[in-house]
């Protein structure tokens, strides 16, 4: 694992992927969204309204993979001391919480014509919504810090902490009565979804996972960038003090 | 405009809930990837200034400081200098080396 | 340099583990208020009083029925054990279809009825085209969902 610990080595390795991931989410995000909008079937109960399925479900996907990666870029970070995990927490972060909102506000505006309303406290709604205030909670507290080692360890022990909730809105679903109906893709006996709607999710899912990997390199290398500015401007003052 | 066009973009009268969503999902992708690329080229622009202002001296003095390593944004972070004394470190500078 | 990173993953793994437990105990000490709604079982072993609740189920097939005010419904909310009736005056989701989820927020009446002040559609996992459906329908392979989408009674339900 430390071989990519070299943030040079990294470097290096991303400049590789970033345009193949790019060149990639582009061509998923057509080929998902003509499927989604244009050649998929209405469900024979929700009519139109599946098809915000196909942005709202990716979208909880990574919002739930995202934290995932992070509490284990954090639990890198604790227990290896690995310099690129915090990186990597750090630069994951608001593309989570974009993810989160994303699926909180479409599953709203799914929720209100079917549902029947915007927003219901069942245990799904809100271990999501919690998941949005861990994001920016995080975000909040790296940048707390004046110190940055102190900042990260206490942005990985947050990660690690919240990494409770991810198995919550899960399972919340089947342990709990909800108003949020059951899994549908990723469960015991296979999807309850016709492959003609499951397509086009897979694939609106596929994009959203490869323009995350594009713009988490891109948010890393930034991340780089701002950590050698600072030490170029440390070695500055310390050179005139 | 005609009748399928009329009929697609009604969304079986569920229009707003539908374009809503795919609207925000696309302002929502997009301003986090422009945001992305200007922090990236912001930043990117001061460290170009800083290093040309930096004459040699100064250059290498940070290098000094960040573990030894001159190759390309392979300065060590300073969030684990210090801490992270050892097996990475001993990685570095054989890299720093190699680059040299 | 082995012996710290090992030690502090121990520490990591007993710590996850500790809160792992302790959210745990938590939330089933918590079970009966992160349980949205009660099914119509659950109100019979266990009845509510006047307090303000949720009951979820199916609407029965056949309970609906209109009043002649023109806003208010009478229907029958069912488990696969018990029902109740509901009336409720106000517009119901689109989804609301004999047959399908339903929950509905409300009191208990002295008279056994379940007065609504909300009605909410709850829809299942299942996702299809119309035609496919319909087919199943027509083949007699068209499993309705299950009641509450859960058993429900399974634990103490709620």
């Amino acid at each position: 694992m430390h071989r990519f610990a070299n943030p040079a080595r990294f470097l290096r390795l991303a400049t590789i992927i970033l345009p193949w991931a790019a060149l990639l989410s582009v061509g998923l995000f057509i080929a998902g969204l003509w499927l989604a909008l244009f050649n998929s079937p209405g469900d024979y109960q929700q009519g139109d309204t599946v098809r915000i399925m196909y942005v709202h479900v990716p979208a909880a996907w990574m919002s739930m993979f995202t934290y995932s990666s992070m509490a284990v870029a954090a639990a890198c970070a604790l227990v290896w001391r690995h310099p690129l995990a915090e990186v990597y927490a750090r630069a994951a972060a608001p593309i989570g919480a974009g993810f989160t909102l994303l699926c909180l506000v479409t599953g709203s505006l799914w929720g209100e014509p079917m549902w029947g309303t915007w927003w219901v406290w069942d245990a799904r709604l809100t271990s999501v919504l919690i998941l949005f205030f861990l994001y920016l909670g995080f975000m909040a507290l790296v940048n707390a810090f004046d110190d940055p080692v102190r900042a990260n360890r206490a942005g990985s022990i947050l990660l690690l902490v919240g990494a409770v909730n991810v198995p919550i809105i899960k399972f919340s679903v089947d342990w709990w009565n909800t108003l949020h109906q059951p899994a549908s893709v990723f469960r015991m006996g296979g999807p309850t979804i016709h492959p003609d709607m499951l397509w086009p999710l897979l694939l609106m899912a596929l994009a959203f996972q490869t323009y995350f990997v594009a713009v988490v390199i891109l948010r890393m290398r930034a991340e780089l960038a701002d950590a050698k500015i600072q030490t170029l401007r440390m070695a500055r003052a310390s050179a005139q003090g | 405009m005609s009748e399928t066009m009329k009929e697609f973009l009604a969304m079986g009268g569920y229009a707003p809930y539908v374009w809503g969503s795919y609207g925000l999902a696309l302002v929502l992708l997009l301003v986090l990837l422009v945001a992305s690329v200007a922090g990236l080229r912001s930043r990117e622009r001061t460290l170009a200034a800083l290093e040309a202002a930096n004459p040699r001296r100064r250059r290498r003095k940070a290098d000094a400081a960040a573990g030894g390593d001159g190759g390309e944004g392979a300065a060590m972070l300073p969030m684990t200098g210090g801490r992270s004394k050892g097996g990475q470190n001993d990685g570095t500078d054989a890299d720093a080396g190699g680059g040299e | 340099m082995m012996t710290r990173k090992k030690r502090r993953l121990y520490l990591l793994g007993i710590a996850m583990l500790g809160l792992g437990t302790a959210t745990a105990l938590t939330l089933s000490a918590f079970e009966e208020n992160v349980a949205y709604f009660f099914s119509p079982s659950d109100l019979q072993a266990k009845p509510p009083g006047d307090r303000l609740i949720r009951v979820g189920g199916l609407v029965e097939a056949g309970s609906v029925s209109k009043q002649g005010d023109g806003i208010t419904t009478d229907f029958v909310i069912a488990d696969h054990a018990a029902t109740v009736r509901v009336t409720f005056s106000g517009a119901l989701p689109d989804l609301f279809r004999e047959g399908q989820g339903v929950l509905a927020e409300g009191r208990m009446r002295p008279d056994g009825v379940f007065q609504a002040r909300e009605i909410l559609a709850k829809h299942d996992e299942n996702y299809m085209p119309k035609e496919v459906a319909d087919a199943l329908k027509k083949s007699g392979q068209f499993r309705p969902e299950s009641p509450g989408s859960k058993p429900a009674a399974g634990n103490g339900g709620v």
